[in-house]
């Protein structure tokens, strides 16, 4: 995106010039020849409209206000541009890629806009272009500009599409715009200095393909409580009733489902106050047929966050994990749960504003969590589904770690400290001598959903993370990478500190900039933003985009291998596994997460090209004993294995991308371990059973994914240990239950396959264990989970164990 | 309606549920279908009166007091490890004599014996007429109760006969107005004086373990649950051991924590966490449970289910032989 300020500069000196003038002939030389062309009568109408919408305005001028700006236009000829351009059939349209038609015909984000004197006519302006279309290439169409008409009709918002519709081929158009003179932003503080900001845009795609909540099928919502207090005579507090005081949506079913919470709202309140630690509980109730799972949140002790979520078959406890998330992401937003129904400044506009904030907000959480199973939604959408952040790893909301050598990382890192150093560089506001009212805290940088780098905080890291996961920013990076895009300017909330996030993005980089002013006045201005996007296109600039796409290389085998030196033992014993372990040592493989594994963590480039260790020398040493390789070699079946003697496979270069296979054996069966606090992981597999994208490994690994949740939420998520036999009367004691540190599950998955089904011989079920185990070392919590054979022996899975939890 | 689930307790949906099914068939067993409206306003004193009588039985089904798993796994609660052939002839000289087709005799609230209709009950009916049996808040010798069972005859009522022969040994009828109370008494001590020795050996030998003595568990075990999904009964007992003698807290605690381990077994099976675009096909055969205190195992072989806790004193690698013995061992018994 170009920055219309310049570029106007640059016309205005322009035509001026004699370049200029005879751009401004030919530009008219082309309207009297579009009128030779086309329709006589059309071109009258095209004038007559204009005409209109000048007789409208006061002054001579047109104004046109958007949700970000204020834009002007002349009523004469000068702004007046024809551009011949190249469109694409209307055919074209994909709606799992293209929000509008206009986006696939024409490569340019339109926005409908009133003149500030209203008429009952919407007329077309430009919200975006893409710049790798003939719209964006063509660098004449900018951002901002009024699509006055296409081949000389006029167009309006009611007859655009219908244009756009007829166009069955790809042929040159002729776009009739009318070029601004004046850009002002809304975000601008600055209206006295009369500076012309850059235009932005922000991302109302997700407002506007986001249903409103009321029209998802399922009962849900999101209420607010306030608790009555009165005192007994025991000069003890006791609740004396609930007020509701917000309702969200204000269906009556849903009413009357909230009724049948009070008594369980009072007996949970009472819990959730005595037992302060834990402000959030979650309980099933029975109302209109239907089980809803509700999970009470608070932040006080005197209001409720209560949400009732749609009965879609999601276990409490992930609920209770996505409530804390939007708890957190309320405090965040707002200040606090109350600050986000209540805001402390009660003037009308901020009540609406937030009152709307808030009630996209829940929209979305209830979208989302709809979209999981609704087969009519927006394929776009689709990929925000909440589902996808339950996932292994990213349970915990953290985000996937890109990693790039230090070069590039240091290029990186030095770009955004030029960023957050530039309070003590000279204002480039001249008029301004003081020091800037605001400056940059800390920037994080996302490449897709991938974290590249942070400079604030873990939490606040976090925070913003998942803020950007809630509102499906990062999501929407995927899928339409190539637009630049002011998402978000907002104030938020940390602790002490007046702040405002401001997030851009840029083909597939989002930035997040956090910004802190010295007093609750000021607020960041259109210099400060327009500084975050030329840093922003400085990253892009750096050529990053392909280096990190050559990084993930295309492996044929499913399967991903890595870290093999830290799976040796260091004092090795003569044990059947060694064969299997010994057998990655040369691994050089990068790792790619395919579609078929979701939850494989991407290794860092310093652990492939590791030198080989002491460690691996002496695995290779006994191993290349006679009575090792007998364990290659054991199984005749696979005569069409790929079996290299070790000699062979210490040279043998996996990114020369073939599969490498392993003799199954009895003992070689270990399929899979994940260790939580790193997210590293060991697969090996037998390729007999297991093949490529078969019904059996999609079982196997969902087994897997959902055994380890439930150990992990029902067992290992309480860090206090109690086995006591201590009799609580409260109903919601939580000492009484046990607490396990080491859990398994044997499962039984029959062949599911339609070509092993058709095998004459009855193939035997899958037997397969998944054994949790949790321990504390040096008062830091290890989780680990491995997924093995039935057949294997006792010591394989305790070297695994032991291997994982030493790593 | 609510249902009050706390989360952090993980009970499963399906145990709650047949707890309220329990609950309703108590009072409608007692009250009578449709009948509580018009007693609430002909009767108010009979109302109360008969929420007097049902208290005590809710009390026990909201809180646990049986420490039996039969509202747990929706089976009947019986015992096991002995010969029943005497029992099973005296069964059959009550129901020839007294011409009553629905005879029951029962330990506690664990089916001994019982006739071929009364075991076609309902498992909710039959559990509450069990618990109805075993709970003698006023320690009468012998009870007469009318009752209401649905799937029999939901418009009139029925007698529940019950008569204390030793103990825990109750005998008990469902009937009409024949046969009358001194008739009844009369016929259960004809019949079962010859049997005296045996009825005592029963009532010292199974209570409270319901498992013969001559049944021997591992020494590690705890407590075991073992279900028969196909017949729907289950044993479990919390005195593995024949000879020891176990305070009570500690039982209440071996209950306790079966119970858990049962529930999360459950929720495991039945529940999703995450959803899947396919459901899964897997299957849960065996499953393990370690910690500091005891450790769980649950293995399940086609209609059979075994749920056994240890002590922490055996060996890791052992937990899944043992338990596969003694599943053998009681499938021979039951």
């Amino acid at each position: 995106m170009t920055s219309l300020t310049t570029s106007k500069n640059v016309r205005d000196s322009a035509a001026l010039s004699r370049t200029g003038i005879y751009s401004t002939l030919g530009n008219l030389l082309s309207d009297i020849s579009s009128i030779e062309s086309d329709n006589i009568v059309n071109q009258e109408n095209f004038h007559q409209d204009t005409a209109q919408a000048f007789a409208s305005s006061k002054s001579g001028r047109v104004y046109f206000e958007t949700e970000n700006a204020v834009i002007t236009y002349e009523n004469d000829l000068s702004s007046i541009e024809h551009i011949h351009i190249r469109c694409k059939p209307a055919s074209t349209f994909d709606r799992a890629i293209h929000f509008n038609l206009s986006e696939a015909v024409l490569g340019i984000y339109p926005i409908y806009s009133k003149i500030k004197n209203p008429t009952e006519e919407e007329y077309v302006l430009v919200r975006g272009i893409d710049p790798l279309r003939a719209a964006g290439s063509s660098r004449r169409i900018k951002v901002g500009d009024w699509l006055v008409a296409i081949n000389g009709i006029s167009l309006t918002s009611k007859n655009f599409n219908r244009i756009l519709s007829k166009l069955n081929v790809s042929k040159t158009l002729r776009l009739t715009i009318r070029h601004p003179i004046n850009y002002r932003s809304k975000f601008s503080l600055s209206e006295k200095f009369n500076v012309k900001p850059t235009p932005t845009i922000t991302s109302t795609t997700l407002e506007q393909l986001t249903h409103d909540a009321a029209d998802i099928d399922f009962l849900h919502c999101a209420m607010y409580y306030g608790r009555q207090k009165q005192t007994t005579e025991n000069d003890e507090e006791e609740t004396k009733a609930f007020e509701l005081l917000y309702q969200q949506p204000t269906q009556k079913d849903i009413f009357l489902a909230a009724n049948g919470l009070f008594p369980t709202l009072i007996m949970l309140t009472k819990d959730m106050n005595n037992n302060d630690s834990n402000n959030l509980r979650s309980v099933t109730i029975n109302a209109c047929e239907q089980e809803l799972n509700v999970c009470i949140t608070s932040d006080t002790n005197d209001y409720y966050l209560v949400i009732i979520y749609p009965p879609l078959n999601i276990s409490r406890h992930i609920l209770e994990y996505i409530t804390k998330n939007v708890s957190r992401l309320l405090q965040f937003l707002f200040g606090s749960i109350h600050q986000a129904f209540f805001p402390l400044n009660q003037n009308d506009e901020s009540v609406l504003t937030t009152s709307s904030a808030v009630k996209h907000f829940f929209n979305l959480l209830f979208y989302r969590l709809y979209n999981m199973s609704s087969p009519n939604v927006s394929p776009i959408l689709k990929h925000c589904r909440l589902s996808d952040e339950l996932y292994i790893d990213q349970f915990e909301g953290i985000p996937k770690l890109l990693t790039l050598t230090d070069v590039q990382l240091t290029n990186v890192d030095s770009i955004l400290n030029s960023l957050e150093s530039q309070e003590l560089n000279e204002c480039s506001n001249e008029i301004n001598r003081f020091r800037r009212p605001s400056y940059v805290y800390g920037c994080v940088l996302f490449f897709q959903s991938l974290l590249v780098t942070s400079h604030l905080s873990k939490t606040i890291t976090l925070d913003i993370y998942r803020f950007l996961i809630h509102y499906c920013h990062l999501k929407m990076r995927e899928l339409r990478p190539r637009t630049t895009e002011l998402l978000i300017y907002k104030e938020i909330f940390l602790t002490g500190t007046h702040s405002f996030l401001i997030v851009f993005s840029l083909a597939e980089f989002t930035l997040a900039v956090v910004v802190q002013t010295h007093d609750s006045q000021s607020s960041p201005d259109h210099v400060l933003i327009n500084q975050i996007q030329f840093i922003l296109e400085e990253i892009e600039r750096a050529q990053l985009t392909s280096q990190i796409r050559q990084s993930f290389v295309n492996n044929i085998s499913p399967w991903i291998i890595s870290y093999p030196s830290n799976f040796v033992k260091k004092q090795l014993k003569r044990t059947i596994s060694l064969p299997l372990l010994s057998a990655f040592t040369s691994s050089t493989t990068n790792v790619e997460t395919s579609d078929t594994i979701r939850n494989v963590p991407v290794v860092t480039e310093e652990h492939l090209n590791q030198r080989e260790s002491s460690i691996d020398t002496r695995a290779k040493q006994l191993v290349s004993q006679k009575s090792g390789q007998d364990e290659l070699y054991k199984n005749r079946r696979q005569s069409s294995s790929s079996t290299l003697s070790l000699e062979n496979q210490t040279n043998f270069a996996i990114t020369d991308k073939m599969p490498f296979k392993l003799h199954p054996g009895e003992n070689s069966t270990i399929f899979y371990y994940l260790d939580f606090q790193s997210f590293h992981g060991l697969l090996i597999t037998p390729y007999i059973t297991l093949q490529k994208s078969s019904m059996t490994d999609k079982q196997l690994f969902e087994t897997f994914q959902e055994t380890c949740l439930n150990i992990r939420l029902k067992h290992f998520k309480r860090t206090k240990t109690t086995t006591t036999s201590v009799v609580d009367k409260s109903l919601f004691n939580t000492k009484q239950k046990p607490v396990y540190n080491e859990v398994g599950y044997l499962h039984v998955l029959p062949h599911l396959d339609s070509k092993e089904t058709t095998s004459k011989k009855n193939l035997p079920a899958l037997n397969f264990w998944i054994v949790g185990k949790q321990c504390v070392q040096e008062s830091f919590v290890h989780e680990f989970f491995v997924c093995y054979h039935d057949s294997i022996d006792q010591n394989i899975q305790e070297l695994a164990f032991s291997i994982g939890l030493a790593a | 309606m609510c249902l009050l689930q706390p989360s952090s307790y993980n009970i499963p949906v399906v145990y709650t549920e047949w707890k309220f099914v329990l609950l309703r068939t108590l009072i409608t067993m007692i009250y009578g279908y449709d009948l509580i409206d018009q007693m609430s306003q002909s009767n108010i004193q009979r109302l109360i009166y008969e929420f007097n009588l049902v208290k005590p039985y809710v009390d026990l089904m909201l809180n646990d007091k049986t420490q039996t798993f039969g509202d747990l796994c929706q089976c009947n609660d019986t015992i096991c490890g002995f010969e029943r052939t005497q029992m099973f002839t005296c069964l059959k000289l009550i129901t020839d004599q007294l011409k009553c087709d629905y005879v029951c005799i029962t330990l506690s609230n664990r089916i001994i014996v019982s006739s071929p209709n009364w075991s076609k009950l309902k498992l909710n009916e039959q559990y509450v007429l069990q618990l109805l049996i075993a709970y003698n808040p006023e320690f009468k010798f012998i009870r007469d109760y009318a009752v209401y069972i649905e799937s029999v005859d939901r418009t009139h009522n029925y007698r529940l006969i019950t008569v204390r022969l030793i103990g825990h040994l109750h005998v008990s009828l469902l009937c009409s107005n024949e046969p009358k109370l001194n008739v009844f008494e009369n016929t259960i001590e004809t019949i079962f004086r010859p049997h005296i020795e045996y009825i005592q050996n029963i009532s010292s030998l199974l209570y409270p373990r319901a498992i013969h003595d001559s049944v021997q568990f591992d020494h590690s075990i705890l407590a075991l649950l073992y279900i028969n999904r196909q017949t729907h009964y289950c044993v479990s007992t919390l005195h593995p051991i024949p000879t020891t003698v176990t305070k009570q807290d500690i039982v209440e605690q071996r209950f306790l924590n079966l119970k858990l381990f049962y529930m999360q077994m459950i929720s495991r099976t039945s529940e999703t966490l995450i959803p899947h675009t396919e459901p899964l096909t897997t299957t849960v055969n065996e499953m393990y449970m370690i910690n500091d205190d005891h450790k769980c195992y649950y293995l399940k072989e086609n209609n059979y289910e075994l749920f056994i806790l240890y002590s922490n004193s055996i060996p890791n690698i052992a937990l899944r032989g043992i338990s596969r013995k003694t599943l053998t061992l009681l499938k021979k018994h039951l």
